[in-house]
């Protein structure tokens, strides 16, 4: 038993409450006042405590960064890999060498990279621990489909499709097609097809990667036709299209605001992706950085307009409920998973805010 | 033109403390400092509950010659030779890529803008405002500014690849003492020449370069990571040269040889994953270890591998990591600026520098939410927030 004792505990909405959080295992057993227990205590007077904050697409932990040459995040032998699943890439070695809980980031979403079209599926993970399943928060979270330039790129360089837009587009749409034209009693062994059906029937959303407005308006099109759950990623230009974004009941995922080379050549409007994160549900990350940027690009947002709660929800339980996890993470609740970080200060108020401890899935780190 | 900033909380740099004020500027320079100038300016700045603080020096910078979107379109490395001693940054830098707003967006107002990393002796680096004027030529402070060499895995990648030296560090070493020696040998041989083109050795424009660094006339600009820190001191001792460590990623490892070998730090970029080998130790922390052991440092961005306000980020982040805050301001303003020698003109508010101010909503480095609200280079705004 651990039991975090006298912090001021931050709940969803800006709600905050002078209450002890009680852990049993890797979960959260009791929150209230005034509790007793055995155990391990941590004293929290003065500090904030926070709900683990969650990075939601990186393919840090996937990436294999022991040798560049050859990394694990992106299979692009072909265009079409639906029934590839990032827990055969986790190295859970490379995720603790990233020293997430210098930031309070208690998990992560391990996301396959660029170049294919149908790139693979998506899990959350928590930063800690030594094998994928010890990790895992949940592994049925996502497929994830690229619609970038990247993909054209690469096969324009093999001379196969697709090396055009419509190419991306046509095959998307074919790949779904053959998917919903499943009959019941066909038990064929084709697992990509399967997995296409789980995101048909809204078991798995489709974490769409974009850039630009005219990649969202084409994705939006075929959401329409075969209505999936949609969550974009990247998306620099979504404020431009929030109302089409909000009637298709889909997400976003913003890319890494602090990124140069995306933000800059697509002219990001960062107070109206702001003022977007408002009605469309919204989450932050940071394309293959270090640690620091999920922190950055939810700082850049509360410099341009956001307020620091909200933001704060935005890294936690809304992230949390975009990934379909929000019943497991996102939030200090009984029943979760013990993932909360220990501050003096409020990290996205003040840089003058230092983190003593980081509990993830009831392990705990202690800054030196 | 003038320009008067009215009841600013002013961070000059100087070693003063933070007061509130007035700062006229005229003809692009700061021209008095003080509470309630009653002096007419053609543009006045109502800067009450607005911080002024001297505008950012990034001392490693790549802006306007990587293009982030379009690869094909990088300027900056000339990978065609591991000696390009001779190639000058300011001829492949755009002035009028999109991120040069990103630089007055972020509050830097100087810049040191360096070829890229792929050679061991990669070319000739350049100081220049960030705005202002429309023409790069017209913004530089002073060009050459320093000799760009790299260490480790950039050279090593690009000429592993072709099978050619330099494949491993021993031969990163190895190129670039050849081409000091032979520098050197042809600074003697103009020398013993006395003027007399006969007998002057054939023009060499690498070997020219390197003579400007050889004779101290511009520093080394060595980027490198973890051990290879300890080279770049072993060559520049042997050569007698000035010079500065870029990136130093791991440089907790190495501080008396730090301190000892006397050159200045620019630290950075830092939210990079961590890998191995030179990715094992970018560590915003390290800028306060090495303040401690006495190293000159400063926080630098690479951009725009990252954005041009991530140097004030950064120095945020290093705040959180434990630095005083005071301390987190000199590593962006007059630090950099001693290390660039360009402190005679920017780097801290003061009388007869340039007019050079960046004006925050709030304490940068520790507010969260201060933004900038406006930026000015020599006495004319660049940027409105």
């Amino acid at each position: 038993m651990i039991l975090v004792k006298h912090g001021t505990v931050h709940f969803p909405k800006g709600e905050t409450k002078q209450v002890d959080i009680l852990i049993d295992g890797d979960k959260i057993v009791e929150v209230g006042e005034n509790l007793t227990a055995d155990g391990e205590l941590i004293d929290a007077s003065g500090c904030e405590v926070f709900p683990g904050f969650i990075l939601p697409t990186t393919s840090v932990g996937i990436y294999n960064y022991a040798d560049l040459a050859h990394t694990d995040s992106d299979e692009k032998s072909t265009p079409v890999n639906p029934d590839l699943h990032v827990r055969y890439s986790l190295d859970p070695v490379e995720v603790k060498i990233q020293g997430y809980e210098r930031h309070g980031i208690t998990a992560f979403g391990a996301v396959p990279n660029e170049s294919a079209l149908i790139a693979g599926q998506t899990g959350v993970y928590h930063t800690s621990g030594r094998t994928a399943e010890e990790m895992a928060v949940s592994e049925d979270v996502a497929l994830k489909v690229n619609f970038v330039p990247s993909v054209k790129r690469t096969f324009m360089a093999r001379d196969i499709r697709p090396m055009t837009r419509m190419g991306m587009a046509s095959m998307l749409r074919s790949e779904l097609k053959k998917a919903a034209l499943k009959k019941a009693d066909d038990t064929a062994y084709e697992p990509g097809r399967d997995v296409l059906c789980r995101v048909l029937s809204g078991e798995l959303a489709l974490l769409c990667n974009v850039r630009e407005r005219f990649d969202i308006e084409t994705i939006l099109e075929i959401q329409k036709e075969f209505g999936f759950k949609l969550i974009l990623m990247g998306a620099y230009q979504a404020d431009a299209v929030q109302d089409k974004i909000q009637e298709a009941g889909a997400s976003v995922i913003l890319g890494d605001l602090i990124d140069g080379s995306f933000v800059t050549y697509y002219d990001s409007d960062i107070p109206a992706l702001v003022e977007m994160s408002k009605k469309v549900p919204t989450a932050f990350s940071n394309n293959s950085s270090g640690y620091e940027g999920l922190l950055w690009s939810a700082e850049k947002a509360v410099r341009n307009g956001l307020d620091a709660e909200q933001a704060l929800d935005m890294i936690t339980i809304n992230t949390a409920d975009i990934l379909g996890v929000a019943d497991k993470i996102g939030s200090i609740e009984v029943g979760k998973y013990a993932d909360i970080s220990i501050w003096v200060g409020h990290p996205l108020k003040t840089y003058d805010a230092h983190i003593q401890v980081c509990i993830t899935a009831g392990k705990i780190w202690r800054a030196e | 033109m003038s320009m008067l900033i009215k009841d600013a909380l002013i961070y000059d740099m100087e070693g003063n403390a933070p007061f509130k004020g007035d700062i006229y500027m005229e003809e692009g320079k700061i021209a008095q400092i003080g509470s309630g100038l009653d002096i007419c300016a053609d543009e006045v700045i109502d800067a009450d509950g607005l911080v002024a603080l001297p505008g950012f020096v990034d001392a490693h910078s790549h802006l306007g010659g990587f293009h982030m979107l379009n690869y094909d379109e990088c300027d900056f490395n000339e990978m065609t030779d591991p000696v390009t001693a001779d190639v000058r940054a300011i001829d492949g830098c755009n002035v009028h890529d999109k991120c040069f707003m990103d630089a007055c967006k972020g509050g830097v107002t100087t810049m040191c803008i360096t070829p890229g990393s792929g050679n061991p002796i990669c070319g000739l680096a350049f100081i220049a405002k960030t705005a202002g004027k429309d023409d790069i030529h017209e913004l530089v402070i002073k060009n050459p500014s320093a000799l760009k060499l790299a260490f480790g895995m950039n050279p090593i990648g690009v000429y592993g690849k072709k099978n050619q030296m330099p494949m491993t560090r021993m031969g990163v070493i190895k190129v670039m003492r050849d081409a000091f020696h032979k520098a050197k040998d042809y600074m003697a041989k103009k020398e013993a020449a006395q003027g007399d083109i006969t007998k002057m050795p054939d023009y060499d424009a690498k070997l020219e370069a390197i003579s400007l660094a050889l004779s101290r006339q511009i520093p080394l600009k060595i980027h490198c990571e973890q051990f290879d820190m300890m080279t770049a001191i072993e060559l520049a001792k042997e050569f007698d040269c000035e010079y500065t460590i870029e990136h130093a990623w791991g440089a907790e490892f190495f501080l008396p040889e730090l301190k000892e070998g006397g050159g200045a730090i620019n630290y950075g970029p830092v939210g990079v994953p961590t890998g191995y080998g030179e990715l094992t130790h970018a560590n915003i922390a390290e800028v306060k270890m090495l303040e401690d052991a006495g190293v000159h440092v400063s926080i630098m961005t690479d951009s725009p591998i990252t954005m041009p306000e991530l140097i004030y980020i950064q120095a945020g982040e290093a705040v959180r990591r434990g630095l005083s805050h005071e301390s987190a301001l000199k590593m962006i303003t007059i630090n950099p600026a001693k290390t660039l020698h360009v402190d005679d003109r920017v780097g801290s508010i003061k009388v007869g520098k340039d007019g050079d101010i960046v004006l925050f909503n709030g304490m940068p480095a520790l507010d969260v939410a201060a933004g900038v609200k406006y930026t000015i280079v020599e006495g004319n705004v660049v940027y409105r927030g």
